[in-house]
């Protein structure tokens, strides 16, 4: 009862961590067709972000992580402005922006080698202590981890379906045109997402800093992660993606604790595997009919 | 009083490939104006090049008494509405989602149940289907969603690209239904539509648009007394 008790913790830990990291993926991806391979960078400037806003410039705790948040933003947005924006309406666009993005990460994350270091640093945005919850020992980072997730990926479900900003944004990922048809701004509309994106990033880079180190390369294992899920949940699915990503956490913690630690990515990577090879649309995905 | 929409010299297409040659009109502030012709000679094209979605390469265009803006989203926001081909419809939206997108230009304080009543009075089918994705809509009914979405913008001018497009006969029935009461409450309407026969009652005004450009030009009773111009171009 315990271990089933401890698994669901720190399962949906995981999973509120992988949705906070592949819930802006999918919004990303489904709004503008754009896989943005700087997304694991984009994790590790918002951890970085609060790491000085805490460690440097002695800012509390809360405000440390509103600064990696919204830093997140920051790069969400210029990389919009700077690279995006330029290429939107180019042919082949698709697979453009997956090197140019892949080319800013390189430079982003050597950027911060530059300005850091590789020095391993510890997350100083994070809530000492533990907790006892019947009879299990929790700590109190995992709940804080519970508690951003589920805030800001509920802020976004909220703002996406029940605000006439949400309504916009899906109606530009459904389509584009008939969208500008209704006055729509697309192109403000893109940057409004690579900001939503940039910012759950950064509060994803956060979280996972909390629970390892800081490190430049931090965010490549998280963002294959995030790739996986949206992958599995079906490209550009922003409700699946956040399912997918507590599933996938609630199994990974499970098999970490009945097989192995080291089992948990190899095993998760194979289910991938088997469920794309049943439903390679994806779980939430829809096969794209052709209408003639 | 000034036309609604003045067009001089428009000239536009894909590519490289031209479609429209010169083409010049102008629309009043009320009533229904048709464009006829045969498929593939540019009815479409026009509409997109005044809605923006096509970029036009010469000739101007005056909306509302001032140079059209540039921008798809600018145009509509100046109240030129413009109902799709194919209807293009937000797919995995419902209904009432589809038409709140519809009033998306409005200024904030818009109440959108007054839009929604004007279209479910029109339209009553879509008042039972209002919770459901368009997905799962009938092409009548998804028709019926596109004109409504257009009613919603609350536009100068409703340019509807082929109302009967892919219906069945019983349906366009309806839907040329619902346009002539639109068209009794004095809107501006600019409908495109191949076959004559089913618009010479509803509209008052008749561009014939073959290669590109306007052939013929008349009210209801010169198109009655042209039938041999019409028959020319569309057959029958």
């Amino acid at each position: 009862m315990e271990a089933i008790f401890q698994i669901i913790v720190s399962g949906l830990t995981l999973g509120a961590m992988y949705a906070l990291g592949s819930v802006g993926l999918a919004l990303t991806y489904g709004t503008m067709r754009m896989f943005n391979m700087a997304h694991g960078v984009f994790m590790a400037i918002g951890a970085y972000g609060a790491f000085f806003a805490a460690d440097v410039l002695g800012l509390p705790i809360l405000l440390a992580l509103l600064g990696g948040i919204v830093l997140g933003g920051v790069v969400g947005a210029l990389l919009h402005l700077l690279v995006v924006r330029f290429m939107l309406d180019t042919k082949d666009f698709e697979i453009n922006i997956l090197v140019a993005t892949a080319g800013v990460g390189i430079l982003l994350q050597d950027l911060l080698l530059k300005l850091f270091g590789a020095y391993p640093f510890r997350q100083p945005v994070q809530i000492e202590g533990t907790v006892e919850l019947g009879g299990v020992v929790i700590p109190v980072q995992s709940l804080a981890i519970l508690f951003v997730g589920f805030t800001l990926i509920s802020a976004i479900a909220w703002g996406l379906t029940r605000t006439s900003f949400g309504l916009s944004i899906r109606a530009t990922a459904m389509n584009r045109d008939a969208a500008r048809l209704m006055g729509v701004n697309a192109t403000a509309t893109y940057l409004q997402v690579l900001i939503i994106a940039g910012m759950l990033a950064g509060a994803a880079g956060v979280m996972i800093s909390s629970i390892s180190t800081l490190s430049p390369d931090m965010g490549t294992n998280p963002a294959i992660r995030a790739f996986v899920i949206c992958v599995v949940a079906g490209l550009g699915s922003v409700g699946g993606a956040g399912i997918t990503a507590l599933a996938l956490g609630l199994i990974e913690a499970a098999v970490q604790y009945y097989i192995g630690a080291r089992f948990g990515l190899p095993l998760m990577l194979a289910l991938v595997v088997i469920v794309l090879v049943r439903r390679p649309a994806g779980l939430f995905g829809r096969e794209e009919v052709v209408r003639s | 009083m000034a036309d609604l929409l003045s067009v001089r010299n428009l000239c536009s297409g894909y590519g490289h490939i031209p479609v429209l040659h010169d083409v010049s009109f102008s629309l009043p502030r009320e009533g229904v104006s048709a464009i006829i012709g045969p498929n593939g000679h540019g009815k479409t094209t026009l509409l997109r090049t005044l809605s923006g979605l096509n970029r036009s390469w010469s000739g101007q265009i005056e909306f509302d008494g001032a140079p059209i803006p540039q921008s798809v989203e600018a145009r509509a926001r100046a109240g030129l509405v413009h109902v799709p081909q194919g209807d293009q419809l937000f797919m995995d939206m419902t209904v009432m989602e589809n038409l709140a997108m519809g009033a998306y230009a409005r200024p904030k304080g818009y109440d959108l149940q007054t839009g929604f009543a004007e279209v479910f009075d029109l339209f009553p089918r879509l008042a039972e289907r209002r919770q459901q994705r368009v997905s799962s809509l009938s092409g009548g009914e998804r028709r019926m969603v596109g004109i409504g979405r257009g009613m919603m913008a609350g536009g100068k001018l409703l340019m509807i690209d082929e109302p009967s497009l892919g219906l069945a006969p019983i349906v366009i029935e309806q839907v040329y239904d619902a346009l002539r009461k639109l068209a009794s409450t004095g809107a501006a309407i600019l409908v495109v539509e191949e076959n004559p026969s089913r618009i010479e009652t509803v509209a008052e005004r008749f561009f014939l648009m073959d290669g590109g450009k306007f052939e013929w030009t008349g009210d209801t009773e010169a198109l009655r007394n042209s039938s041999d111009i019409v028959a020319t171009y569309l057959g029958g």
